[in-house]
């Protein structure tokens, strides 16, 4: 009797530890309102400017029992650069850094999600900027989940990781202007 | 060694003094009958545009090139061999003109097409592609007319002015590798003017125009579909090219050549200044505290 009371109190658990999570993976699409892309580059190598783009669009699928089926889309229109400074955003508008004209969006497409450790999941994923692709790889953290004033599901992530623009073509200004840019993605992204 | 210095003497300096050796042993080399044939000028000019286009803006990284600026060290490999077939091909003009537009819209379709279908949709995309060709072809063929009309120091020393002043025009408007590349053009192209000081019977040719117009002119045509560049300061910069016809004027042609170069050079800068100083008020009025 005491092993069969166990047993169920044990299955019920289980059961209600399982309803906890979501059924199924949920995707999720990102806001552009309430994500933030930034950059940062070294200038003459003394300081480091600050960057962002304005127009980050993309959904991100959410499976929390088995992150392994996560996965991460991002699309960034380059032409939304935004440096404080008109010339200087028309600068790496040109040929010189992105060149939009030929190369309007930079794109993550995600290839692997692991769990790292409650809050935090390391994404494998290709990069295209400028229309090269390479691999990059970044520890990606839950920064919260929540409902927004419309009554909507909204989750929020942020990573931090380092590129070199030389890797993607974009050489000019070697080495006066940093290679390494480092980038900071917080997303906010709303539930379909 | 400044920023700037080191971009004056990697970009312009080097390459020209490359151009300038290549130069000297290429004419000593293989001159005939005393006259140095032309078939080295545009290795020469090559040579050194190469390696200043490695120095400013890298290698291309990878076959065929994905990127704009990374076809301009293609397409100047492409025109110097071009140059070279110009010196042992037939002189009909027709052949020549046929072959030029041939390459001029091959080339200019590879580099255009990213372009076609999405910044420039419908029939916009083939006018865009077809217009920017032909002023290129029509440049180029009125470049090789005139350094066979008029031998001599002046549609070398003019394409250098041009190319100096027009890599202002680019930097102004918002593109330091396009200028960067026009300066290089610009100073391996004025290294031949020394050399023809020494050698007044020495021109540039064809087989040079070959190389600086295919590279020039794909600068400029990058300029306005990639960066963009206004057309009209193209337009201003390839009218300030033409000066040399200048030579042939009447009352010209039997004064001493040193001061129909003057005429040409003069009224050269007078054309580009026409161009540059608007550019550059535009650019002040604009920048801010942005000096790159």
């Amino acid at each position: 009797m005491h092993t069969r009371f166990s047993l169920s109190i044990l299955v019920a658990g289980l059961l209600s530890t399982l309803w906890a999570y979501p059924v199924a993976a949920q995707t999720y699409q990102i806001d552009p309102v309430h994500t933030s892309l930034v950059f940062r580059i070294k200038h003459m190598n003394t300081a480091y400017v600050y960057g962002r783009f304005n127009q980050v669009t993309g959904s991100i699928t959410v499976d929390e029992r088995n992150p392994a089926r996560s996965s991460v889309a991002i699309e960034v229109d380059a032409s939304s650069v935004f440096t404080a400074n008109e010339q200087r955003d028309n600068h790496l508008r040109s040929p010189d850094f992105l060149n939009v004209r030929q190369f309007p969006t930079i794109t993550f497409k995600s290839t692997e999600v692991r769990r790292v450790n409650a809050n935090t999941v390391q994404v494998k994923g290709n990069l295209t900027i400028r229309g090269v692709t390479r691999p990059v790889t970044a520890n990606v953290t839950l920064t919260g989940k929540g409902k927004n004033p419309q009554g909507r599901e909204i989750i929020g992530f942020e990573t931090t990781f380092t590129i070199r623009r030389s890797e993607f073509g974009i050489r000019y200004g070697l080495p006066a202007l940093g290679d390494e840019v480092r980038i900071t993605l917080s997303v906010e992204a709303g539930r379909q | 060694m400044s920023f700037f210095a080191q971009q004056l003497f990697w970009g312009a300096l080097l390459p020209a003094a490359i151009t300038f050796a290549v130069l000297v042993v290429s004419w000593r080399a293989w001159r005939r009958d005393g006259v140095p044939t032309h078939w080295g000028t545009p290795l020469a000019l090559a040579l050194g545009y190469l390696f200043a286009h490695w120095r400013i803006i890298g290698l291309p990284i990878s076959f065929p090139p994905v990127d704009s600026n990374e076809w301009l060290f293609v397409v100047a490999i492409v025109v110097a061999v071009w140059g070279v077939v110009e010196h042992f091909a037939s002189r009909r003009t027709l052949l020549r003109d046929a072959g030029r537009a041939v390459l001029v819209v091959v080339i200019s379709w590879l580099v255009l097409r990213p372009l076609m279908g999405n910044l420039w949709q419908g029939a916009s995309a083939p006018l865009w592609w077809l217009s920017l060709a032909l002023g290129w072809w029509l440049w180029w063929s009125v470049q090789a007319r005139l350094s066979a009309s008029v031998p001599g120091l002046s549609v070398p020393l003019v394409l250098s002015m041009v190319a100096g002043g027009g890599g202002f025009v680019l930097l102004w408007s918002n593109s330091s590798s396009l200028s960067q590349l026009s300066g290089a053009v610009a100073a391996v192209t004025g290294a031949m003017v020394p050399l023809m000081l020494w050698r007044s019977r020495v021109s540039i040719g064809s087989e040079g125009v070959a190389f600086v117009a295919g590279v020039l002119g794909l600068v400029w045509v990058n300029a306005i579909a990639f960066v963009p560049v206004p057309v009209w300061r193209i337009a201003a910069l390839a009218v300030a090219s033409l000066t040399p016809w200048l030579a042939l004027l009447p009352w010209l042609k039997p004064k001493p050549a040193w001061l129909t170069v003057t005429v040409c050079a003069v009224m050269t800068a007078i054309t580009l200044a026409m161009v540059m100083l608007p550019t550059y008020r535009a650019y002040i009025a604009s920048a801010g505290a942005y000096g790159y």
